[in-house]
């Protein structure tokens, strides 16, 4: 397992558990557990577009596309 | 009379439930955040009130706010007798995070609820299912399986509803419930125990969204969607056009036939024929672009052009969340204004709303379209695929869109203050076939809202046109009326473009409302021509002998000005500032007349 990279970086078709969040505020944090996006929870990359686009990953039952803001601020553990 | 409010989170069908059970045709789509303002109807002996969606009752945009603080106003007050929660059985865990905040509000209150489970055709096309009977004894509530694009289990909702709101008390938990749970842990539970898996139709999506949101596939399917947008507007309205026009001609030879020669025929064929008819010619256009804009949305494709977008409008100050407030500024700038309240960043939403009008709405297409034919030979390009009128029409929306850009690049740049950012966080919506009659009622309601909405000014206004321009002196005799008296007076302001009198008369009269231009010129045409074939305007401005250059001055002039009242009244209402708006009419103007200054000297 890797610590400390981020959603950003995860390769698309990886899977990856998110192991914390840097730098987001308490209401964002509120609705990224809402979302799905919680410790613990397994993240799937599922595009990658270039020019530093927002990408695609799948979240428990749903799909949700996050800029590089939010992604990098999610913390990841490679599965 | 008894309420039952309809909440859920975003995209879980609540409008198109909403229409299905009260018979109304509100607005609705496969995008998260269509419904910015809460609606309400009839619903049997009740009222049905429908709250935009929310994916929390600890709201981070404006739509969310205004459903949360109306929920919560709501729920305390004694004509509401339930609430209807709807669930997306394909997002189950996302729909119950909301949903149990909701039930644990109105429950604290005293207000039974019931659950829609909505959108039950896809889960059982994939041969999964929800356990909806464990699903409603965990939530101690009615759990209803519905398909609301199949009306499957409406009924028995329909029913159940009507006994709520009757009976309210016979629907709340017989024993008391412990309210004091984490509901996100317990949507996790709930949906883990009772819930389907939906991964086969999470694969089905994510093949389709690996070609449009990958990199040069899906910006070429954007560029080409976008291109054929515009085209069809062109092509596809063309029957419905040359029907109406034929339609309005018929009626005025009948007229003229029939009608001796007097001031109530010339009324009747320059004013109501001439003025009103040439306006009518164009409505299937916009009925054509509603069609295809409510399309692009009923096939989730929207949500995609939003992430596609994301990156290049942030550039300039906006968001990929702008881009849907955009696109339904082609339609109108007012429910386009409401739609920036899904823009989370207060200042990409300020930005979004002030150049909202620079998108072509609805009111430009009469415009762009009596020039385009009055200028552009028509002529087919790439083998008969493209024609050179469609990439005009196209050309005169992008100009809007890069205005726009410019626009907001600058204020972003030199007058609206930088603050700590939002993210973009975005659901993406299953991909769906378009559901055709709420589709085709729509484009019927837009060419509807859209001729008695303008039809009463420019009926007023064409009204007025005609008894300056027809007297004192009668019909032919245009250059000695009052009109022309008026209209030389301002003549100087267009002369710069080689305009004559009465364009200027025409631009100055669409400050009421821009299709007024098309209808008073028809007036003015038609009460100067001895030509009686009014509906055929552009052929009469071709004979007149309008420059392109000219001609071109015009199309970029109405491209840019701000030219509509109600949209600086729902700016004003949406910013909170009386100021904004003044400043941004005064500045549009401005840039308007210099841009087609220099687009007339570019063609002359």
């Amino acid at each position: 397992m890797t610590n400390a990279a981020s959603l950003w970086n995860i390769e698309q078709g990886d899977t990856a558990v998110v192991s914390g969040f840097v730098g987001i505020s308490t209401t964002y944090l509120r609705r990224m557990r809402e979302i799905g996006i919680d410790i613990g929870t397994e993240v799937i990359c599922l595009n990658r577009p270039p020019f530093s686009a927002p990408r695609q990953f799948q979240i428990c039952d749903g799909v949700f596309s996050l800029d590089k803001e939010i992604a990098g601020s999610i913390k990841i553990m490679a599965s | 009379m008894s309420n039952i409010l309809v909440v859920g989170k975003p995209n879980s069908g609540k409008s198109l439930l909403f229409n299905r059970l009260t018979g109304v045709s509100q607005k609705v789509s496969n995008f998260p955040g269509v419904t910015v303002e809460i609606k309400s109807a009839s619903f049997r002996k009740h009222q049905l009130i429908d709250f935009p969606g929310t994916y929390s009752l600890d709201p981070i945009t404006k739509d969310e706010q205004i459903a949360v603080d109306q929920f919560v106003e709501s729920i305390s007050n004694k004509t509401v007798k339930g609430v209807l929660c709807m669930l997306d059985s394909t997002r189950l865990e996302r729909s119950l995070v909301f949903a149990l905040q909701a039930q644990k509000m109105a429950l604290a209150a005293k207000v039974p609820v019931m659950f829609a489970l909505n959108m039950m055709d896809d889960i059982e096309r994939i041969g999964e299912s929800v356990d909806v009977e464990g699903l409603a004894r965990d939530l101690s509530a009615k759990v209803f399986p519905i398909s609301t694009r199949k009306r499957q289990g409406l009924d028995q909702l329909s029913d159940a509803l009507d006994e709520m709101a009757s009976k309210p008390a016979t629907f709340l938990p017989v024993e008391s419930l412990d309210l004091d749970f984490d509901h996100i842990a317990k949507a996790h539970e709930l949906h883990r125990v009772y819930g389907a898996s939906v991964h086969k139709l999470l694969a089905q999506q994510n093949k389709l969204d690996s070609f449009f949101l990958s990199g040069v596939f899906g910006g070429l399917a954007f560029v080409f969607i976008m291109l054929l947008l515009f085209q069809s507007i062109f092509t596809w309205a063309v029957p419905l056009m040359d029907g109406v026009e034929a339609g309005v001609a018929w009626m005025s030879d009948l007229v003229s036939r029939n009608m001796s020669d007097g001031v109530i025929k010339d009324f009747l064929t320059d004013a109501i024929f001439g003025g009103l008819g040439s306006f009518l010619v164009f409505v299937p256009q916009i009925m054509v672009l509603t069609f295809i804009i409510g399309l692009l949305e009923d096939t989730g494709y929207l949500a995609r052009a939003s992430v596609i977008c994301h990156r290049g409008l942030s550039k300039v100050g906006l968001s990929g969340m702008s881009f849907v407030p955009y696109l339904s500024g082609f339609a109108c700038a007012i429910p386009a204004m409401m739609a920036a309240r899904t823009i989370a960043s207060p200042r990409r939403r300020l930005l979004t709303i002030l150049t909202i009008p620079l998108m072509s709405c609805s009111a430009r297409l009469p415009v762009y379209s009596l020039l385009i034919l009055v200028l552009i030979p028509p002529i087919k390009l790439v083998g008969g695929i493209l024609d050179l009128r469609g990439l005009v029409f196209f050309g005169l929306y992008m100009l809007g869109i890069v205005s726009a850009l410019f626009v907001s690049a600058m204020l972003s740049k030199f007058a609206v203050k930088n603050e700590e950012d939002v993210p973009f966080i975005l659901e993406l919506p299953p991909y769906r076939l378009p559901s055709w009659k709420p589709l085709l009622q729509r484009a019927w309601n837009s060419a509807k809202a859209f001729i008695s909405k303008a039809g009463h000014v420019i009926f007023a206004v064409t009204v007025i046109v005609w008894v300056l321009g027809y007297f004192p002196n009668g019909a032919g005799n245009l250059d000695n009326s009052y009109l022309a008296m008026m209209g030389k007076a301002i003549e100087p302001i267009f002369a710069p473009w080689d305009l004559d009198w009465r364009y200027g008369v025409a631009i100055l009269a669409s400050f009421v409302a821009r299709e007024v231009f098309v209808g008073t010129l028809g007036t003015m045409f038609g009460i100067d021509g001895a030509d009686e074939n009014i509906a055929g305007l552009a052929g009469n401005i071709q004979a007149d002998g309008l420059s392109l250059a000219s001609g071109m001055a015009l199309l970029v002039f109405y491209v840019i000005a701000l030219q509509c009242a109600s949209t600086l009244a729902v700016m004003r209402k949406e910013l909170g500032s009386n100021m904004i708006p003044i400043y941004t009419f005064i500045g549009y103007s401005l840039m308007a007349y210099i841009v087609a200054w220099f687009t007339y000297l570019a063609f002359v």
